[in-house]
């Protein structure tokens, strides 16, 4: 392993961005295969962890830690965690954001101020990447609104629409908030238990009474459901997601949303079982509530990327079942979902890009019969389309299934059926939506559409591929997902 | 010692699916182009061969669990003889269409598509018949369901057919969600997914008992049957299907994975009901029923149909309710093993038929250059004619062929059914083991009016002097094939029967056909026998009337009697489920669409109630606007204005004290000093003479003032008294 890995997988995106946009002169067309080595690199650092974070478990050592002094007049340390639960998840955020920086080279081409989108773009990444690592959660507050400032200048300055400020506004405004109601809850966390650390807290948590331990649920619980996006909090999602340049989509929907489910996993599951337990049918009804209507809503849309959007809100909802059915199965599907939604969401918002930067439109009713002559982008959605209505052999199956299974284990048959019921919606918006663009006669405006160029599409290739491969090889992921599962479901005192 | 190839169980369905993935390889090179077509034959053959390699061993009465354990779960084959003998039928018919195909798309372009599907689909469906576990069949059966799907939209740049593919996938989605459902209730009681496993011990379908969700999840399994099984009321699907792909690939009847599976599950489920699981009667009596009603509605239904196709798939739907008519009853029955054998020969001789029926109608579709049954007419060839009537009379159950047999068998089931129920006193039983037979003595009255029609529509007729288009030698081999086989298979059911028990033993554990004696003699005594004759002669001369002599004519008789036409128009219109089908999915995408706009997004006009999109960005443009009326008002009218009164007023007050207290009031004061000072020194100066005696005066009042000062104030003087 590279000495000081994590640290430097983190900090790496964030210096390399300002490098860039301090010289942006020099580099001028060179900026995105530069953020994009810079990234790769970041994956690298990440994947060298890996021998030593699965020995350690295999040894039934304590989990990869690094620290560095930092305030120590109050004792707290700069670190990184890195164990089974944050690996897996580590590494895909690492991996898609490469991707998509990739994406963006060629798709933002003719944009202005190149050097500050990829300086942001990293920077964005930094952020993301820290909220997985840290080891105490006042560094994981401190890069949760880290995410939240590039993301919000990448799309307040690259938004799509005259909307743009508006919309950023209203997304800053939205998650900031949540944001604080988080850092309530852990500013309340630590005058009980006098540390921040993520390791020692569940030791600790006895110390906190249960009428606060309930309002401290509450608050992070709204802190992380605002950046899930959950139903009535979902609102800023479908409106940022859409109009956010499209390799933005594709981390804000594939990975950025999934910090707060980490959060839940990580925090809420580790330090107060308790009360996830109690608030388990609570937490299912919610997550049903999302499913159905996060569906729904994409069945009425019209804009590609709205209508991935809406669905980034519902398949949200099943990894909150996961997490809600309080069961090891359970808990490892939402785990797994993480990884295998950021995979297929971000496959999905890269074709939707494809499409509109070849057909100049984001109307599904403009489109007709794009398969003759977008085929790969044809094929790489379709695979999307299916692995996201969990067909087999196709990832996303697996995760379904083992989020609905952790429904039936835990006894709660009504919410599994329902839940399972409602994938027919799902498959219903997905498949209309594939179906539309795809088949039937080619429209006369598109006569002479052409595939997107290599560059676009090596990106969706790599995703489409993983798709097939952790779909027809689940074990892949679930080395380190099953191991963590089981790891979170011992504080639950559940086997 | 087991004599099957090496590995053959896995073989037999993981070449279909490498010919599947080097397809797009040999579609791409130039050179190996012309390749595909073999390519694709030869993987589907060498699965004839690993299937049949497994034949001996599952004679033997052998049941091996293969499995490999890679994480996280178990994976693994299983021979028995249920998935080796389908696994023969699937392969072997599998073969017979890829030849076929390969004429039959000798012209049509996007070949290495279709191979691709095909090989998948065959590969798949081999899966299905071959694992040992339900999460692994349910892997098959989506991909089959994907192949499918895939399949219908074949020709995706015609509007419609592209749209029937979304239909039919979406159908389907019903009955798997169902499916995966009840597949994930038995992993939670039982903790595994494997058919061996689970059957070792019913445990787990007692606890299901206790918890009450066993009816439930037992029925949701049967939606996903039905679902895949084409039946009554998940059962449109199927015609679209078999209109929308190239008619070649038809032939595959993958609609019998359902009842294979309903095969696979029912003697588990029977032991358990057995030993008092009670409420698993209404699931064998839906099972049952349902069975019957799709095997009526659907042949009532193909009576009106004008494509060939669809009325082939009418016809499939048909013959599967006899399958689950004859499982359902078998789960009833005192004994499974009669209602057994019943379904899974059905199942065996079945798939021919429907296949021989098929390929015999694209036959002739192919060479006269027609899809629709009024412009057949007149074809005339002596292979095809025969290769249909060997198809058709078994469809319309007459003597010695399989129909016949197979028919009166499941109706004697039925009878069989209320003649136990009826020592025990349950109404139920009863009246249905009468309307389960009565149901399929109409329904074979009726299968033989559309069978016929079929036929008489087809090859009946005056000669037409049309060009006929060549057919290639490929599609006259494989129907001659199939043919020779299917007429094997169709005359000698009376004899495969006493071969069928001896093979099923071990999963129904008894021999109760030993012989052919047996078989006739529980076949033929019975009343059955001599209905089901009655209603093939009503059926067939009402249709030979209609249709092969042509002496009426159907529409003259439709304008003569209104009720005919009526119900003609609600066959023909396919009873309306397929519009019901339409408006359930309308209403979704409506009632999504009235969400969209009333609760997401802009709300209710009166009374007037925000949208959740609106609510909440309102919140914001209200934080906004907030911001600035609290700037405005209380920042910029309240604190700023005090502060600046207060600061006026201490302007005012600086301005009004630096005149009045520090230029009038100290100022002067202490002007007024200074000048007091100045007058007091200068009248002090004048009494500085320089004169002595002035001084000395002066010096003088002084001492005897101090002394006056002393004696007053001074005291004693340190006299003490």
């Amino acid at each position: 392993m590279i000495p000081h890995a994590p640290l430097v997988a983190t900090i790496l995106p964030a210096a390399a961005g300002i490098i860039i946009y301090v010289v942006q002169k020099y580099v001028r067309k060179t900026a995105g295969w530069i953020s994009t080595a810079v990234s790769l690199s970041s994956v690298l650092l990440i994947m060298s962890t890996l021998s030593q974070v699965v020995d350690r478990y295999n040894s039934k050592q304590s989990p990869l830690v690094f620290e560095y002094p930092w305030i120590s007049a109050v004792d707290i340390d700069f670190g990184f965690l890195i164990d089974m639960v944050s690996f897996p998840i580590g590494l895909i955020i690492a991996l898609v954001s490469t991707l998509s920086c990739l994406y963006s080279i060629k798709y933002m081409e003719k944009e202005s101020n190149q050097a500050s989108y990829y300086a942001n773009l990293l920077l964005f990444m930094t952020g993301m990447i820290g909220v997985i690592f840290s080891i105490n959660l006042i560094q994981f507050y401190l890069f949760w609104e880290l995410m939240l400032i590039p993301s919000y200048l990448l799309i307040a300055q690259w938004g799509t629409s005259r909307r743009r400020l508006t919309i950023g506004f209203k997304y800053f405004i939205f998650t900031h908030m949540g944001a604080l109601f988080m850092l309530l809850g852990i500013l309340s966390i630590f005058s009980y238990t006098m540390t921040f650390n993520l390791l020692e807290l569940p030791m600790k948590a006895a110390a906190i009474p249960p009428a606060m331990r309930a309002t401290i649920f509450i608050l992070l619980l709204l802190g992380f459901f605002v950046k899930m996006a959950a139903f009535p909090l979902h609102t800023w999602l479908p409106d940022a997601h859409s109009e956010a340049p499209t390799p933005i989509s594709a981390m804000l929907s594939g990975l950025m949303i999934k910090s707060g489910a980490y959060g839940i996993g990580r925090i809420l599951i580790s330090i107060l079982g308790d009360r996830m337990i109690q608030a388990s049918d609570y937490l299912l009804t919610l997550a049903l509530i999302t499913i159905v209507y996060g569906g729904l809503m994409a069945l009425a849309q019209d804009d590609i990327k709205r209508l991935l959007a809406y669905s980034s809100i519902s398949q949200m909802g099943y990894i909150i079942f996961g997490f809600g059915t309080v069961s090891t199965l359970g808990i490892m599907g939402s785990l797994l979902h993480i990884i295998n939604h950021a995979i297929c969401k971000s496959l999905l918002f890269m074709c939707a890009g494809s499409l509109i930067h070849q057909t100049g439109t984001r109307s599904i009713r403009r489109m007709s019969g794009l398969i003759s002559k977008m085929p790969i982008t044809g094929v790489a959605c379709l695979i999307g389309v299916f692995s996201l209505t969990g067909t087999p052999p196709l990832n996303a199956f697996w995760s379904e299934w083992m989020i609905f299974a952790g429904g039936l284990a835990s006894g709660k048959a009504v919410f599994t059926f329902i839940g399972v019921a409602s994938t027919v919606i799902t498959a219903g918006y997905l498949l209309w939506f594939a179906w539309r663009v795809f088949f039937g006669p080619v429209p006369k405006a598109m006569a002479d559409v052409e595939e997107s160029s290599t560059s676009l599409l090596a990106p969706m290739i790599v995703l489409m591929l993983f798709c097939i491969i952790f779909g027809i090889w689940p074990g892949l992921f679930l080395t380190f997902v099953t191991p963590a599962a089981e790891y979170l479901s011992s504080f639950l005192g559940i086997q | 010692m087991s004599r099957l190839l090496p590995y053959a169980p896995w073989l037999c369905w993981i070449v279909p699916v490498i010919g599947a993935l080097l397809i797009p390889i040999f579609g791409f090179f130039g050179e190996l182009r012309r390749f595909r077509d073999h390519l694709a034959v030869a993987s589907i053959g060498l699965s004839v061969v690993f299937s049949l390699s497994m034949m001996p061993d599952a004679f033997r009465g052998q049941v091996i669990d293969l499995y490999v354990f890679p994480p996280p779960l178990q994976v693994g084959v299983l021979v028995d003889p249920l998935s080796v003998l389908m696994a023969c039928v699937v392969s072997t018919i599998g073969l017979v269409v890829a030849i076929f195909s390969a004429g039959y798309m000798r012209e049509e372009t996007g070949r290495t598509r279709f191979w691709f599907i095909m090989q998948l689909f065959i590969g798949g469906y081999m899966l299905v018949v071959m694992a040992d576990n339900f999460l692994f069949m349910f892997i098959g059966w989506e991909v089959v369901g994907l192949c499918v799907t895939y399949l219908t939209s074949f020709l995706y740049r015609k509007r419609r057919k592209a749209h029937l593919g979304l239909k039919v996938n979406s159908i389907l989605r019903v009955g798997d969600v169902a499916l995966l459902f009840f597949i994930l209730v038995v992993y939670t009681y039982s903790g595994t997914f494997n058919y061996v496993e689970l059957s070792k011990s019913n445990n787990w379908i007692f606890e299901l008992s206790q918890s009450g969700l066993l009816l439930f999840s037992s029925i949701m399994m049967f939606i996903g049957i039905i679902g895949k099984a084409a039946q009554f009321p998940l059962h449109e699907w199927l015609p679209d299907m078999l209109v929308g792909t190239p008619s070649s690939s038809n032939a595959l009847t993958e609609c019998l994975a359902g009842p294979f599976l309903l095969a696979r599950v029912l003697p588990m489920f029977r032991e358990a009901f057995v030993s008092g699981c009670n409420e698993l009667v209404f699931f064998f009596l839906i099972v049952a029923w349902i069975g019957g009603i799709t095997g009526f509605v659907t042949a009532l239904t193909a009576t009106a149909q004008r494509h060939p196709q669809r009325v082939m798939a009418y016809s499939i739907s048909s013959i599967i309710g006899y399958m689950l008519a004859a499982l359902g009853l078998a789960g009833l029955n005192e004994s499974m093993t009669s209602g057994y054998l019943a379904a899974t020969s059905i199942l065996t001789v079945d798939a021919f038929v429907s296949a021989l029926l098929i390929l015999s109608t694209v036959y002739v579709s192919y060479a006269v250059g027609s899809e629709d049954l009024h412009k057949l007419g007149g074809y005339e060839n002596r292979i095809v004619h025969h290769g249909m009537e060997v198809a058709v009379f078994a469809v319309i159950n007459l003597p010695p062929f399989s129909g016949f047999w197979l028919s009166n068998w499941v109706q004697n089931l039925a009878l069989e059914l209320s003649a136990k129920a009826q020592g025990n006193g349950a109404a139920v039983l009863v009246y249905s083991g009468y309307g389960l037979f009565a149901l399929l003595i109409l329904t074979g009255g009726v299968s033989a009016f559309y069978a016929l029609r079929v036929m008489g529509l087809t090859f009946g007729g005056p000669h037409s002097r049309r060009k006929l288009r060549n057919v290639p030698f490929s599609m006259r081999f494989s129907f001659v094939a199939l043919l020779l086989v299917t007429a094997i298979l169709d005359l000698s059911v009376p004899l495969l029967m006493p071969f069928f028990n001896q093979f099923y033993l071990p999963i129904v554990q008894e021999a109760v056909f030993n012989n052919v004696f047996d078989v006739l003699w529980y076949i033929i005594p019975s009343v059955s026998t001599v209905l089901t004759i009655a209603a093939l002669i009503v059926g067939g001369y009402v249709s030979r009337k209609l249709y092969i002599i042509r002496r009426m004519e159907p529409d003259e008789i439709m304008r003569r009697y209104p009720l005919l036409r009526g119900i003609h128009g609600v066959l023909l219109n396919r009873c309306y489920i397929n519009a019901f089908y339409y408006k359930v999915a309308h209403s979704a995408i409506n009632l999504s669409r009235v969400l969209y706009r009333n609760v997401e997004m802009e709300g209710v006009r009166r009374p007037r109630i925000r949208g959740i999109n609106e609510f909440f960005d309102l919140a914001v443009r209200w934080m906004i606007s907030l911001s600035r009326g609290v700037y405005s008002s209380v920042e910029l009218g309240g604190f700023e204005k005090f502060n600046r009164k207060i600061a006026e007023k201490l302007t005012n007050l600086s301005q009004w004290a630096y005149p009045s207290v520090e230029l009038g009031g100290f100022e002067k004061f202490n002007r007024k000093v200074a000048e007091v000072a100045t007058r007091f020194s200068e009248k002090l100066r004048e009494t500085q003479t320089g004169v002595l005696s002035h001084h000395m005066l002066a010096m003088f009042i002084g001492i005897i003032v101090l002394l006056a000062l002393l004696l007053v104030f001074g005291g004693p003087l340190g006299y003490k008294p």
